[in-house]
């Protein structure tokens, strides 16, 4: 069967751009002519077979994503918590969202930098992800009690609905979308911050510490061997979360057959 | 229930001015008029859920139960689930939803329900709620002929002794209920 145009046209662009990309990588290292400043596409596949080999490698990829994702997870369910609380208890929104504010706005290093002098190097970079997507999971929450308090203010009001009932029928259910949608914003943020934080901190067993190695020792392959498994992992669970997502979003849309409405006769 | 004399603008445009209207405390008056005349504006008025910008709203029951303009459906719940909502029981809401035939959709999420089923829904709601007054905004849109009997049989049975202010551009289901009222045209902008 033949190809479609589509698909064929999708392959040559890819490839299109592989040689571009590597013909251009090469080129760029022949010039260069310094491989501890740019080393070739070749040489650095030689050094990710090597480095992909070691079981190390594979325990500092384990142990940045268990420490990056436990900091997601804190960070979207704090952030969840904090708005949540805050709607049940609105003085609390006065006293607590310029800290919020705060956090949004502080540089990721100065984090790091004040941590190591307060807990120990493994933490750190779960302490910072946490601390980086809080903000995001509160401003989702935050605008999702708003929107809902807004749409359900009247049916709030007339039916006299307690108050934990329309927490637990109403507002939390309504938050979903908007917690989803934090999440495809954090899980990129959460990435990036988690493998900066481990550069600054070096905990033992992590991606980020092994990039910092290569670049002291000068390893320019090692540095690039270990930005692609950074750029691929990322683009690996960005792709996961948007299908798992797709998939939430459909099944939320579907789950009954619906029928016409129905039309009033004309007399 | 009554609503004495009332002002009410939106923006500068004036819904109503000086409008009264009496709600017999028994039985089904229908609220009929053009569009644009405040139709809506007066139930939610009598709801408290306006203010009027001159005259007074008086004799409104402590307990009012409701079917809004737009259904006000909780899209991710169950058409079972958004009438338990206000605190009915589940035979009752279960009894209500077959009355207004719905059997076998309770469990269907309102956002995959029919906009007929939704307002029906709406619909056993409003009459699930121990309410002391009933304000029903187009209960029977959407709704072919023996639907809205079903709806307007439900109303009835339910209601009781509680007035009901029914808003309608129908005359077929105004001409079921005990009396009509009709609002003037809207005032023209200056």
């Amino acid at each position: 069967m033949a190809a479609s145009p589509a698909r064929g046209r999708r392959a040559v662009d890819v490839a299109l751009f592989l040689l571009v990309f590597f013909g251009g990588w090469q080129v760029t290292a022949l010039v260069v002519g310094a491989s501890y400043v740019v080393p070739g596409p070749f040489e650095v596949a030689v050094r990710a077979v090597q480095l992909v080999a070691a079981v190390d490698f594979w325990r500092s990829i384990a142990s940045s994503l268990a420490r990056i994702f436990a900091g997601f997870a804190i960070g979207m369910a704090a952030g969840a918590a904090l708005a949540v609380a805050m709607h049940v208890a609105p003085p609390l929104r006065a006293v607590l969202s310029p800290f919020v504010k705060v956090l949004r706005t502080t540089p990721l290093v100065c984090f790091v930098l004040v941590l190591l002098l307060w807990v120990g190097n493994a933490v750190i970079p779960t302490l910072v992800v946490a601390l980086m997507v809080l903000p995001v999971s509160w401003t989702h929450a935050i605008e999702g009690f708003d929107a809902a308090a807004a749409a359900y203010a009247d049916l709030v009001r007339v039916f006299r609905i307690p108050r934990l009932r329309a927490l637990r029928s109403i507002y939390l259910p309504s938050l979903s979308g908007e917690l989803l949608a934090a999440a495809e914003v954090g899980l990129g943020l959460a990435w990036k911050s988690g493998v900066t934080a481990e550069v600054l901190a070096l905990p033992p067993f992590a991606i980020g510490t092994g990039v910092y190695r290569a670049k002291l020792a000068l390893e320019a392959p090692d540095l690039f061997v270990w930005t692609g498994a950074i750029v691929l992992l990322s683009l690996a669970l960005e792709a996961a979360l948007r299908a798992c997502a797709t998939r939430w979003r459909t099944a939320r849309a579907a789950g009954g057959e619906g029928e016409p409405d129905e039309a009033r006769p004309r007399r | 229930m009554k609503l004495d004399r009332v002002d009410k603008s939106y923006g500068g445009r004036v819904v109503f001015s000086g409008f009264t209207l009496e709600v017999p405390s028994r039985g089904v008056t229908a609220l009929m008029g053009p569009s644009g005349c405040g139709k809506t504006t007066a139930l939610r008025l009598l709801a408290g859920l306006e203010e009027p910008d001159v005259g007074s709203v008086e004799d409104v029951p402590e307990r009012l139960s409701m079917v809004f303009e737009d259904d006000a459906l909780l899209p991710w719940a169950t058409a079972l689930a958004n009438v338990e909502l206000v605190g009915a029981g589940r035979d009752t809401s279960l009894r209500l939803l077959s009355e207004l035939g719905l059997a076998g959709r309770e469990r269907v999420h309102a956002s995959c329900l029919s906009g007929g089923e939704r307002r029906r829904v709406a619909v056993a709601r409003a009459l699930a709620y121990p309410a002391d007054a009933f304000l029903l905004d187009e209960p029977t849109q959407r709704l072919d002929d023996a639907a809205a009997h079903a709806v307007l049989a439900a109303v009835r049975a339910r209601a009781g002794r509680a007035p009901v202010l029914l808003v309608t551009h129908d005359a077929a289901v105004a001409g079921a209920c005990d009396r009509i009222v009709r609002m003037p045209r809207p005032r023209s902008r200056p």
